[in-house]
């Protein structure tokens, strides 16, 4: 196959490409969505397909240093391609999961870095997780037919891995000029900081979110037990709750669940309360607002000294329960109005 | 009790004025209209009546003693059914009773806020009687220019926060059904006036809660005083404290109820006097548990006398220690020993006596 003959070939195959780069973003997209995943938080740039341009596709095929192609058309695996950048490396893992279970398609891992450091353990330079995937049977989608194997490369790096990529694509390779060893040792001094901020980022996450584990069943725990007697569901916990859970962290303990649900029973009228000023005040709407009122009349010179947000939302949620705020030791606790 | 799931639906006002140089009574000011309160006015108006009345307040139980139909009971009684109309002239004669009842001349005059709507799970009624002392204050300002805070004087204010300058008295309807014609079958009355628990004592507050709303002293105050004595020696001997703290607590609470010239047992005020945040909840839980207010409530330490009069140290081996409270207070010094002379754990007690002995048997 001369370059005409490929790119004649290219004209006519490329919005079948196209349709497939389409439809393997999108399938991915949907796993992550019935996963729980907002898209827009937890990929850090789009992960839009991206057909290659034919003038980069014939480059690549017949004028390649160091590489030649005997099939060049078939050889080559990224004519369409997409891209998940995303913040940890565990969650990495979280998309070559879902690579590897999907039915329409067989899959190759092509690189991963995880094996990469393995095989060159003294070297620091690009790093990046490929996959190509082809399409097991022929099928439409968007209206044009796709023959079967057809290749699609899917890249997935983490943000910081992805910015290395940026700069040394167009510095570094794409330089008119030769580039010195400095600058070569510069960027891999560079990688080798990537990894280690990455495992940092890994380690901060993991101790976060297992911190929060406990608290975060609490937390279900709380919306459940709003659910149940304020009739609907409370909005997710805003900064202003997890504040409050958080500053009142030792009184979370293992029977407070029973004590609360007791609670809201024994003070029957709570519930048409929190309705009635839920679509008033946002704070209504969270379950931890179950939590305040407890404590209003549990455990109130505590809640006093503690209490970290505006005093005012105290009084008012006081006077719903009929406790005086004045505490035994005048006024200390109450701030001017 | 408790006042939950409070509305406010009337509000008057009139005002009350100082006796003249002769000690006249002044004619209170008389109002015409409703006041009008938008949500936030409310809510803190709501908010100043629930910290003077409400769970943990200084506000006292009493019983309605004077009823005839003239008395305030009675007027209270009538308001809390009556039409706008009426409503407006009965709140003034409630004015008009507590002019009569300011004797003395330098009582000060004030504004008197008659209100009422409903409370609880499921509604029942409620009046509210506050006479606010008016006071000077100042009201911030902002130059919108130059940013620049100024303090505009303010002759007349109240209201504020500081419960000392108004006194407060609420008639809750009660869930039952009221027997015969006796008003305390219908109505629990709540007063808070910060002068009851002050030493000056009844005296000085007797024409508020007496002369002018018709009340007394309820008898079950020696009841309620000896349960809070007996719930809160239960509370101070179950306390993880060594036992020289625990007993220089046994002290405290005998001085609080045998010395303080008060009229008023507040639980809240005993607590954060003596213990750290974390136990003043406890201890409130543990009152609660054992259903005593930790709303304060009328002294009477009639059952308890005798308690009061002496201390007593039990030992298991039948060993007691016996003195009057105040000489115990003085003259005896308790220590834990946990380590005999030999190294051995133990739990003995040393007891120094500052005095000496004048007889043995």
């Amino acid at each position: 196959m001369n370059e005409k003959e490929f790119l004649e070939q290219w004209n006519q195959d490329s919005p079948m490409y196209d349709a497939w780069g389409d439809f393997v973003t999108s399938t991915i997209c949907n796993h992550l969505k019935t996963s729980g995943k907002n898209l827009s938080s937890y990929l850090k740039q789009s992960p839009k397909h991206r057909v290659k341009d034919p003038v980069s596709l014939l480059d690549k095929a017949f004028y390649r240093v160091n590489k030649s192609y005997d099939n060049p058309y078939e050889e080559i695996e990224d004519k369409v391609g997409c891209r998940f950048v995303v913040l940890l490396v565990e969650q990495i893992k979280e998309l070559t999961d879902i690579i590897i279970t999907e039915a329409n398609w067989d899959y190759k891992e092509c690189r991963h870095f995880h094996s990469e450091r393995e095989k060159e353990p003294l070297l620091f330079t690009y790093q990046s997780v490929h996959y190509v995937v082809r399409n097991k049977t022929e099928f439409i989608h968007k209206e044009v037919t796709i023959y079967p194997n057809t290749p699609c490369e899917i890249q997935i790096r983490t943000l910081l891995q992805h910015a290395y990529a940026e700069l040394t694509h167009d510095a570094v390779y794409k330089a008119k000029t030769l580039v010195q060893p400095e600058v070569h040792r510069t960027v891999a001094k560079s990688m080798a900081l990537i990894e280690t901020t990455d495992d940092f980022f890994s380690d901060v996450n993991n101790r976060l979110t297992s911190s929060a584990s406990e608290n975060l069943n609490f937390q279900q725990q709380l919306d459940n037990l709003y659910k149940k007697y304020i009739g609907f569901e409370s909005i997710a916990a805003q900064k202003s709750s997890i504040v409050v859970l958080d500053e009142f962290n030792e009184l979370i303990t293992e029977d407070l669940m029973k004590k609360l649900e007791a609670f809201i029973i024994k003070e029957s009228y709570l519930p048409e309360i929190i309705r009635s000023s839920a679509n008033i005040n946002p704070f209504y709407m969270q379950s931890v607002i179950i939590f305040v009122y407890y404590l209003t009349k549990k455990k109130k010179n505590t809640l006093l000294r503690d209490w970290p947000l505006s005093y005012k939302i105290l009084e008012k949620l006081a006077v719903d329960t009929g406790v005086s705020l004045e505490t035994g030791s005048v006024q200390k606790s109450v701030s001017p109005l | 009790m408790n006042i939950i799931n409070l509305k406010i639906q009337k509000i008057v006002i009139h005002q009350i004025h100082q006796r003249d140089n002769d000690g006249n009574k002044v004619a209170p000011s008389r109002s015409t209209e409703f006041i009008k309160f938008d949500d936030e006015a409310m809510d803190t108006f709501k908010s100043r009546f629930i910290n003077a009345i409400g769970l943990d307040s200084k506000a006292v139980p009493m019983s309605i003693v004077n009823q005839e139909s003239t008395d305030l009971p009675q007027l209270v009684d009538k308001i809390s059914d009556s039409c706008d109309d009426d409503y407006i002239s009965l709140s003034y004669d409630v004015a008009n009773k507590l002019a009569d009842a300011q004797q003395r001349r330098n009582l000060p005059g004030g504004i008197v806020v008659v209100f009422s709507g409903n409370y609880g799970a499921t509604p029942k009624k409620f009046v509210g009687i506050m006479k606010a002392e008016i006071h000077s204050a100042y009201e911030k300002r902002v130059n919108e220019l130059t940013q620049e805070i100024t303090l505009q004087y303010i002759e007349e204010a109240l209201l504020t926060p500081a419960t000392k300058l108004y006194k407060t008295a609420a008639f809750f309807e009660k869930g039952s059904t009221p027997e015969g014609d006796d008003l305390n079958s219908k109505w629990d009355v709540l007063v808070s006036d910060s002068q009851i628990s002050q030493t000056e004592g009844k005296a000085a507050a007797h024409y508020f809660y007496s002369s002018f709303l018709g009340c007394g002293y309820p008898e079950t105050s020696a009841r309620t005083t000896k349960k809070f004595y007996e719930a809160t020696c239960d509370f101070l001997n179950d306390m993880d404290v060594s036992e020289e703290k625990r007993n220089d607590l046994h002290n405290a609470l005998i001085s609080y109820l045998k010395h303080e010239n008060s009229d008023v047992v507040n639980p809240s005020e005993f607590s954060s006097r003596y213990f750290d945040i974390e136990t003043r909840d406890s201890y409130s839980e543990f009152l609660g548990g054992k259903e005593i207010p930790t709303t304060a409530f009328t002294k009477d330490v009639e059952h308890i006398s005798g308690k009061l009069k002496t201390r007593k140290l039990s030992f298991s081996k039948n060993v007691k220690l016996i003195a009057p409270s105040q000489v115990f207070k003085d003259l005896i010094e308790i220590q834990s020993v946990s380590e005999s002379g030999t190294g051995e754990a133990v739990n003995w007690t040393k007891i120094i006596v500052k005095d000496e002995i004048v007889a043995q048997e």
